[in-house]
């Protein structure tokens, strides 16, 4: 199942000109980062969308819009991890799979956006290949990626080392999977980083990634692993060129998730933080006018094949109504009078 | 004593008005007396609710009630003993939109298509579903009165809808061919269901009326409209004919009975 990579927003913040896109991995529904690019009006790839016209409610309740592709909760960096060395390597991960006592298959990576399984394993493993195909579009195809870390641990299979996220409540999972806890300390994290980034470099040689952080408030435990991630982040931004990592992006998001509807302050913000997601250089952004785009944009479509295919629509369009209008009065008047 | 029957919907009363009528020539109509209230296209969005009634807001829209009901310009909602909503925007074209973009397990057309659950392509539907003119008017009866609601969709459109170049390709062919037909109209009756559970009955199209899951047979098409050729050609594939209607009438008899 191939599909074209999307490029979404809402129509309402979608902007006028065509901007670079971004990829956004990683999906903490407590801190939805391509929900808040997409809102500030950046280009945010989906490569798995849901059909238009889905309400809020219902995609937040399977998991859509997230991140680039649908991949449940990805707010580690073991998490991210594992996911990329399975869309772009060979690496395998053993319990992959874990079937319900119902017969039912469940994704162990994704378990919570479809709890209810799949029927048998040839349909989870179909499902499964379609998600990474998708997930290797975007990350062959995409100029930016930007990765959004919430916690430095997540549940580990010591069986093969792979990281999942927390199992729904209920979920059975496979009797020689013993899923546990696991933080790993910076050097960990270090070595899980430079793994990800070589494979995503080697499958996308000039990809760009900005590092997220989610500012942790005022818990405790979430505090440790903010500091954690942002010394380990700034870090990585000063050992590989094409990173970056950055507070201030990460405060602005985390504004921008709170913020209610578009003040003239929100859109001098919303302005910032795309502009910085696209690369730009902030002294830039706060000197000059509209964010200016580091990245060549796609080619514009011819505007006049776009005029004429919109006026081929609302021709058609018309003609259908036209058409209708008179058949439905038609069998009306002629079965009643 | 007859069950009094409130009959609202939009274009697709005629059938069901003229499949009464050919019930009756023969003896075989349930036992209901039936009145008919609707208007074309989208005009059932104008009739909003006061007082226990259902009223035009537009002067055509009044005068389409007239004619169809025998001369009442609203539907008072405590004369009827049961309510027949009928079409009103509850379609198997939405289902198959969603077939264009989005598949689930269970389909053979998957090939450039993002793949859900189908579960979610069930609520979504549903969703949809909910937002149309029928349920809205269900709600609003179900808010006035406790007579029961029984609703029927507007009908597959006819097989030909799949070849033809006259009417807008909502995608028939693309899922026959794929063998999705079947699939795909039993996730649409149970969207719908799902969408109309909190307030009545659904009432599938008779089964004997359509063809590979998403269709309506040819001759339950013919001489539907004014604009049919009656050879076999014609632009009007969404109205069935008299026959349809009648099949309908059968299909919700023991409904109206129960």
């Amino acid at each position: 199942m191939a599909k074209a990579v999307k490029s979404s927003g809402t129509a309402a913040d979608r902007p006028a000109t065509i901007r670079p896109e971004l990829a956004v991995l990683g999906g903490d529904p407590a801190f939805p980062v391509a929900a808040a690019l997409r809102r500030a009006g950046a280009n945010v790839l989906d490569a798995e969308p849901p059909p238009e016209g889905t309400s809020d409610a219902l995609a937040q309740r399977y998991g859509f819009g997230l991140a680039s592709v649908r991949a449940g909760r990805l707010d580690s960096l073991g998490l991210m991890r594992n996911l990329v060395e399975e869309a772009l390597t060979d690496r395998q991960p053993r319990h992959l799979f874990w079937t319900q006592p119902d017969g039912q298959v469940i994704d162990g990576f994704r378990a919570a956006i479809d709890p209810q399984g799949l029927p048998d394993l040839a349909a989870a493993s179909s499902y499964r290949k379609a998600h990474l195909a998708a997930l290797r579009r975007v990350l062959t195809s995409a100029p930016i990626l930007i990765l959004c870390l919430t916690r430095t641990g997540a549940m580990v299979d010591p069986a093969d080392g792979s990281a999942f996220p927390e199992p729904p409540p209920g979920t059975v999972l496979p009797p020689s999977a013993n899923l546990a806890a696991h933080a790993p300390d910076p050097a960990e994290l270090d070595a899980d980083f430079a793994t990800l980034h070589g494979i995503l470099q080697a499958a996308n040689p000039g990809l760009r990634l900005r590092v997220v952080v989610k500012p942790a408030g005022s818990d405790p435990v979430a505090s440790r692993d903010e500091a954690t991630l942002r010394a380990c982040a700034s870090g990585w931004a000063g050992r590989f060129p094409s990173v970056s990592a950055d507070p201030l992006f990460d405060h602005l998001l985390d504004r921008t998730l709170h913020s209610t509807s578009g003040s003239g302050d929100d859109s001098a913000i919303f302005r910032v933080l795309v502009g910085l997601a696209e690369g730009a250089d902030l002294a830039v952004l706060l000197g000059a006018g509209p964010a200016s785009a580091p990245s060549p944009s796609p080619p514009q479509l011819d505007k006049a094949a776009r005029r004429e295919r919109r006026k081929l629509r609302q021709a058609r369009r018309q003609k259908s109504k036209k058409d209708s209008s008179v058949v439905c009065e038609d069998e009306l008047l002629e079965a009643f009078s | 004593m007859s069950l009094r029957l409130c009959v609202i919907g939009n274009s697709h009363i005629a059938a069901l008005k003229l499949g009464w009528e050919a019930a009756k020539a023969k003896g075989v109509q349930p036992d209901v007396r039936p009145t008919f209230f609707g208007a074309p296209r989208d005009g059932m969005r104008h009739v909003a609710l006061s007082n226990g009634c259902l009223i035009p807001g537009r002067k055509d829209i009044v005068e389409f009630f007239k004619l169809i009901s025998g001369g009442q310009d609203r539907i008072r909602l405590s004369d009827y003993d049961a309510f027949l909503l009928t079409g009103l925007n509850i379609s198997s074209k939405r289902i198959l939109r969603l077939y264009k973009t989005h598949a689930w397990v269970g389909l053979n057309g998957t090939a450039g298509k993002v793949v859900v659950h189908p579960a979610f392509a069930q609520d979504f539907l549903a969703e949809r579903y909910a937002e149309t003119r029928m349920i809205d008017l269900a709600s609003q009866i179900r808010a006035t009165v406790q007579a029961p609601i029984l609703t029927v969709a507007e009908p597959h459109w006819a097989e030909w809808a799949r070849t033809s170049r006259e009417v807008a390709n909502f995608g028939w062919g693309a899922a026959v061919a794929a063998g999705d037909g079947a699939a795909i109209g039993h996730l649409f009756h149970r969207a719908v269901e799902a969408a109309v559970a909190p307030y009545g009955t659904y009432v599938r199209q008779p089964e004997d009326t359509v063809l590979d899951g998403i269709l309506t047979r040819a001759e339950y098409n013919k001489d539907a409209s004014k604009l049919i050729t009656g050879e076999g050609g014609g632009t009007d594939a969404s109205h069935m004919n008299a026959a349809y209607g009648e099949r309908v009438w059968s299909a919700l008899a023991p409904a109206l009975s129960a």
